[in-house]
């Protein structure tokens, strides 16, 4: 991968990557070491890039690896008394401002503040399916790629999930 | 309805979130960098390659075998930290170049630095930061040599080490890099896997005699070595079927701090952050954010009082989480992964039961651990219970309706 290249690839799924970072981490210090990671990786292993293939998709499966090994590389340090992460005041009002009007958006601000929040309280392997699912638009297939899994066990994760959400946000919306 | 929730999902989640400017421009700035790197890499391999015929000519073939590795602050700079680079190339580090060979692994003790704030990196553990540090770098390979898995291939990880500090006169199963708020990062080079270990600063127990553990599991595993009750010596077991390298800490003895040493030792399984209501913490350093303080400490209260013998009285067994789970043949119980809804959950943990469970009682609950976000609703408590026939059932408890 080029200099250019990789301007190219942030240009084009910087956003992409980012959001999926930040949702899944919950804190921006920890996406913003995610994000740079996952692109300096790419670049690491420029030599298995397959140019042709899903970027997205293979930047999306770089990120969740590099993740599931920061968590356990720091879930036996807190073991003993683990510690919960501090979950971050989000500023996504402002960004969701600049995408549409408010006329144009389908649920406001404070509700989509709302769904996110009960997204976060997913258990981990089923935040990650629907993250990838609505957040990233990718196939039941090409998450079963990213993640590595049988696509019945995304298909799965993704019912189960939707169950839960369904759930949930019929409490709170 | 359900493709309603589907289209709030789908708005809800659309990717809004920038990155950066100059986040962008660091990502860019440092392959730029990385290269240069890389280039540099390959001179000093020249002058390594030359350092080694030099040595070869003495017979020392220990010290060649460093040669072919990164130098201790090269893999601090590959784990993307400067400040700690820079301590290793400083008066104070200690290179060791020392490889010993077990369980089909060559594993290279490369370099030692201590001292405060010398890494990027904060350590917090028990809401306090942990300043005063040990850095110590070793180098993983497969004897046969067949690269080790690189951090993002789905391999890595299948074969854990654990590397560890001892101190003689100290059981290892009680203090070791866990006890020690111990931290790793892993590099992969050439298919040679370095470990960056962080943990206390061990050189206040210079004068005891330290050593360093390298082994092939996830935590401490009592099989690999022994430890001599009377004199305090820890051995490597020459009958272990697997990787138990030892090491020897070369710490200068004057370091030693035998008072912060014995105080460390007291502190050690007492240190719970300190107490807020007696002064000894700082609220804003230990309440997490949007926690309120009086639930905050109530929470705190009701971990304090809880025993074995009150549990039932005062919260809920969760069924779902209840595992009968048997001993392994290295004596270790394996807990399965459990998720509460809000609560959070567990990926599974392994327990060495000679130290965790060695006074329990048949029948008797012990409880292994409370966590909470400093409140009622996200609390909830590990326990284990040894049954007759040799398993232990482990369950999780959450507390009634406060």
């Amino acid at each position: 991968m080029t200099k250019l290249e990789l301007e190219q690839c942030i240009n084009e799924y910087g956003k992409d990557i980012y959001s999926f970072c930040r949702q899944l981490t919950c804190n921006r210090q920890e996406a913003d070491d995610l994000y740079q990671d996952t692109f300096l990786k790419a670049v690491e292993q420029r030599e298995k890039l397959d140019k042709n293939g899903n970027l997205k998709s293979y930047l999306l499966g770089i990120a969740m690896r590099i993740w599931k090994n920061r968590k356990r590389k720091y879930a036996w340090r807190n073991r003993i008394a683990p510690v919960e992460r501090l979950v971050e005041e989000r500023d996504d009002d402002v960004a969701i401002g600049m995408e549409a009007s408010l006329e144009d958006t389908f649920i406001t601000n404070e509700e989509a503040k709302v769904v996110k929040s009960v997204v976060d309280k997913l258990p981990g392997k089923m935040k990650v399916c629907v993250l990838l699912f609505y957040m990233e638009g990718l196939s039941t297939p090409q998450i079963a790629a990213v993640l590595r899994i049988p696509e019945g066990t995304v298909k799965s994760r993704l019912y189960q999930a939707r169950k839960q959400l369904e759930k949930e946000l019929e409490n709170v919306l | 309805m359900k493709q309603n929730y589907d289209e709030i999902l789908k708005h809800a989640l659309t990717p809004n979130e920038e990155p950066d400017f100059w986040l962008n421009q660091k990502i860019l700035r440092q392959v730029r960098e990385e290269r240069k790197v890389e280039k540099r890499n390959d001179k000093r391999l020249v002058t390594a390659v030359l350092a080694a015929v030099l040595v070869l000519g003495t017979g020392s073939v220990t010290a060649v075998a460093a040669w072919k590795h990164l130098m201790p602050n090269q893999v601090a700079e590959e784990a993307q930290d400067e400040k700690l680079a820079e301590a290793f190339t400083s008066g104070d580090a200690v290179f060791v170049n020392e490889t010993q060979s077990y369980g089909g692994y060559d594993v290279t003790f490369l370099g030692i630095v201590s001292g405060k704030q010398l890494s990027e990196g904060l350590c917090i553990s028990n809401g306090k930061i942990r300043e005063d540090r040990s850095h110590i770098v070793v180098a993983i390979e497969n004897a046969d040599g067949t690269p080790m898995p690189d951090t993002s291939e789905e391999t890595y990880g299948e074969q854990d080490f654990y590397v560890s500090p001892f101190i003689k006169g100290y059981h290892p199963v009680d203090y070791n890099a866990n006890t020690l708020a111990g931290n790793y990062t892993d590099v992969v080079q050439d298919g040679v896997l370095y470990r960056l270990l962080e943990c206390d600063n061990v050189e206040i127990f210079a004068d005891c005699g330290l050593y360093l553990g390298v082994m092939d599991s996830t935590f401490y595993n009592a099989n690999a070595y022994h430890y001599d009750e009377v004199t305090g010596e820890i051995s490597r077991n020459e009958s272990y079927n697997g990787l138990n390298a030892l090491f020897q800490l070369p710490i200068d003895s004057s370091k030693a701090n035998p008072e912060a040493a014995a105080a460390f030792v007291e502190n050690l399984f007492f240190d719970e952050g300190g107490d807020i209501e007696n002064g000894e913490a700082n609220p804003e350093d230990v309440i997490p954010e949007g926690v309120d303080k009086d639930e905050y400490l109530a929470v705190q209260a009701w971990m304090e009082q809880l025993t074995p013998d009150n549990i039932e009285e005062l919260a809920v067994r969760v069924e779902s989480t209840v595992q009968v789970l048997s001993v392994d043949k290295e004596g270790y119980l394996n807990v399965g992964p459990y998720e509460l809804e809000g609560r959070g959950g567990s990926d599974g943990m392994k327990i060495l039961t000679s130290w965790a469970f060695k006074d329990a009682k048949t029948g008797a609950l012990k409880i292994w651990g409370c966590s909470a976000s400093g409140t009622f609703d996200t609390l909830r408590v590990e326990t284990f219970t040894k049954n007759e026939d040799g398993t232990y059932t482990f369950a999780v408890y959450i507390p009634k309706e406060q």
